[in-house]
């Protein structure tokens, strides 16, 4: 026979949640109390064998369903403003030809003013991809060759303005963060094609996704010192996958 | 380089950065798969739940609170959701008669899988409510408030579920010769 008081007590044992008295008043119970020690010990095996169970791997195709199926317009607010009631195809074609004009017009305002033809935009013209296959890889710019995905990168002086520039060419999505250790902010960024493209930047820290091919100029902070260079990541599938730093040339 | 953390992906999520989740779903998804394959015994169940799951979250993020961790919310969620595919599937089949070996004597040895096969099995004989308190407890090492909190109900209530829950899987261990007295 087992006092419900300290059955009671061995499962708040069992659970870190008992005060040292209770715990000497059971410990002189159990050992007066052969039947209640057997009870104890059981209970302790019932928990090892639940905790000794194994983490199961999810299935590997759980993870594309979950993002497949999530119902991305409930935070892409740019793309709900494009939505419009029910009007006839002559109505609805004026109105997409409307917002691709403003569209449009944004983003000539947008990077016009950030990379001024004359500036950035034009002297980074022999980084990009067409010129880059011709002309192979120079001294300064570090490799990336992964099974998955291949490309460069490079950090250089462009006027006042330290430029990153990284084109990637793969398959899926690869998890891209670059991070300055000096602390350098990142003040702009552009992408060479493509216009899905999130982005955020926090300190010295850039991180967005990457998908197919793609080049990409992030511009950082002309005033900080950058002596440490741009460390670049890439994950793929959760997994740090290329890591390395991008010298200041 | 420091990786974000749950509370920047989900802040990136509210501003759009949908690809972002994916991180999460990483992080994630094998213990949530395994909480739910704990409380269903299915694969392909555990497997919607979990899909639901971070749907749900996915959907809610906005009403997430930061002062408690984002991992609990979404393991609250996972439970949830299985406790309702139980009663949903309760409702539409009645469920297998549960498997309960005979006495089995101490010469009786149960390999690792057989092992494991008789715990899944004693789980399912409990009732799904108490299931979930041992799931919250000894997978994930929930304390007695955070469950209340996650289960809704009080701590009276989690002490007394986990206290039967525990003694109910002693009793069929011992019938399963899982644990075997000298």
């Amino acid at each position: 026979m087992i006092d419900d008081k300290y059955l009671a007590l061995m499962h708040q044992e069992l659970d870190g949640e008992i005060t040292s008295a209770e715990k000497t008043a059971l410990d002189q119970y159990l050992a007066g109390n052969a039947e209640a020690a057997q009870y104890y010990k059981d209970l302790k095996a019932v928990i090892s064998n639940l905790e000794e169970m194994p983490l199961e791997a999810a299935p590997s195709g759980l993870k594309d369903k979950i993002m497949d199926g999530l119902p991305v317009e409930t935070y892409q607010k740019a793309d709900n403003e494009l939505k419009m009631p029910a009007a006839s195809d002559i109505w609805r074609t004026g109105w997409v030809f409307a917002a691709g004009l403003a569209a449009g017009l944004f983003a000539w305002g947008v990077f016009g003013n950030l990379f001024p033809v004359d500036d950035r935009n034009r002297q980074l013209q022999g980084n990009l991809p067409g010129a880059q296959a011709e002309q192979g890889l120079s001294g300064s710019q570090l490799a990336i060759d992964l099974p998955q995905v291949r490309g460069f990168a490079q950090l250089e002086q462009r006027g006042e303005a330290r430029i990153l520039s990284l084109y990637l060419d793969g398959e899926g999505t690869v998890e891209v963060t670059a991070f300055n250790p000096d602390g350098a902010t990142m003040r702009h960024f552009a992408q060479e094609q493509g216009a899905d493209l999130q982005l955020s930047s926090q300190g010295g820290k850039v991180h967005f996704f990457h998908q197919g091919r793609n080049q990409y100029i992030l511009s950082f902070d002309s005033e900080s010192r950058m002596e440490k260079g741009v460390e670049l990541t890439l994950h793929l599938d959760g997994k740090v996958a290329f890591r390395q730093t991008v010298p200041v040339n | 380089m420091t990786e974000l953390t749950d509370l920047e992906i989900v802040e990136q999520c509210l501003d759009g950065n949908i690809r972002v989740f994916g991180v999460l779903v990483d992080r994630y998804q094998n213990v949530l798969f395994t909480a739910a394959l704990r409380m269903v015994n299915d694969r392909q169940d555990a497997e919607d739940i979990v899909q639901t799951a971070f749907t749900k979250a996915f959907e809610k993020l906005e009403n997430y609170n930061a002062k408690y961790k984002f991992f609990s919310w979404l393991y609250r969620i996972t439970i949830n959701e299985s406790l309702n595919f139980i009663k949903r599937r309760k409702r539409q089949e009645p469920l297998d008669e549960p498997v309960v070996s005979g006495q089995q004597s101490p010469e009786d040895f149960l390999g690792e899988n057989e092992r494991k096969e008789n715990l899944q099995q004693a789980l399912m004989q409990l009732k799904p409510d108490y299931r979930a308190v041992i799931v919250l407890r000894h997978f994930e090492q929930h304390s007695y408030q955070e469950m209340g909190e996650m289960l809704n109900i009080p701590e009276k209530t989690v002490k007394s579920r986990l206290f039967s829950a525990r003694q109910l899987l002693r009793e069929i261990l011992i019938k399963n010769g899982v644990i075997v007295h000298d």
